[in-house]
């Protein structure tokens, strides 16, 4: 469980099934759900206009029409209240650099561990102490 | 900081098994004696460059040390048949992805970007021979669970100042 006890609905976009289970399995251990997987941008917009998640975990680099910041562009264009955090490896700096100028909240370097991840949905989504 | 590529990838390969207490003993050396890669049961080919050069890397495996490292990366998650086969090729692709992610930050520090294709997937325990232009240097890691070879292919005549410099 985690420490800021919110339970977040998150949906995961990642063209690798590795990150994806590595990811719903560290989320699903911190108690929260994941309420939809897309394997590329184009699913991912379609998913995430059903699901409306209050966090969205999106990889940089994928095939297909929609990079990870071209998602991210369209998702906060029409959700700019849309939490989004992207996941990259390592000599991507350039992209993630886009990604935060699309509107991403923060980046996790891949690979991904479950200290890294609860960092930071502590830092975006714990409240302020009084 | 390292100038060679060959060493700049075993260090970040070093690294990224021994993340994993099972894997800690794991020993690894270079060579550049051989003109052939021997591929092992699973391989993982990307190319890396800039506008001016390509090089090719070759990761390939032993599929009992993929089998490992895929349980030590899912953490035990249970897994059916298909997906299991699925996750074999998934762990070897983004290893190479993520090693290779670093390497690309140190060669093209300061520098020009250096780019990554996406990982081509081989599955069959066949051989590769280098041509005539192109010289190979191949780092091995050695587990008690099956080995991992990473093979970097140059050609010989292009002069790319950013990976020239990298490639020795």
């Amino acid at each position: 469980m985690n420490d800021t006890n919110i339970k977040l609905n998150v949906m995961l976009v990642d063209d690798s099934i590795l990150i994806l289970r590595i990811l719903e399995d560290i989320l699903k251990e911190l108690g929260h759900s994941v309420v939809a997987k897309a394997k590329n941008g184009k699913e991912a917009i379609e998913l995430y206009k059903q699901h409306n998640p209050d966090m969205l975990l999106l990889d940089i680099t994928m095939p297909g029409e929609f990079n990870g910041i071209e998602v991210c562009r369209q998702i906060k264009s029409n959700y700019p209240d849309g939490v989004i955090i992207m996941c990259t490896s390592h000599g991507q700096e350039s992209m993630v650099r886009d990604a935060i100028k699309a509107g991403a909240k923060s980046y996790i370097l891949k690979p991904v561990n479950k200290l890294t991840v609860t960092k930071h949905i502590e830092q975006i989504f714990s409240k302020p102490k009084a | 900081m390292k100038e060679d590529i060959a060493e700049i990838i075993q260090e970040y390969a070093l690294s990224h098994f021994k993340r994993f207490s099972e894997l800690s003993t794991m020993q690894t050396t270079i060579s550049a004696k051989e003109k052939k890669i021997k591929l092992h049961d699973l391989s993982a080919v990307i190319s890396m460059g800039s506008s001016k050069i390509n090089i090719i890397i070759v990761f390939s495996a032993d599929k009992t040390f993929v089998d490992k490292l895929t349980q030590l990366e899912t953490n035990g998650i249970e897994l059916d048949k298909d997906e299991y086969y699925e996750m074999l090729h998934a762990t070897l692709a983004e290893t190479a992805n993520i090693i290779l992610g670093h390497t690309t930050r140190d060669v093209g520090l300061n520098k020009s970007p250096i780019s990554l294709s996406p990982p081509m997937l081989i599955e069959s325990s066949n051989s590769m021979t280098c041509a005539k232009k192109a010289s190979l240097k191949s780092i091995i890691f050695i587990s008690q669970y099956g080995n991992i070879e990473i093979h970097i292919v140059k050609p010989t005549g292009n002069h790319n100042p950013i990976l020239e410099e990298c490639i020795s």
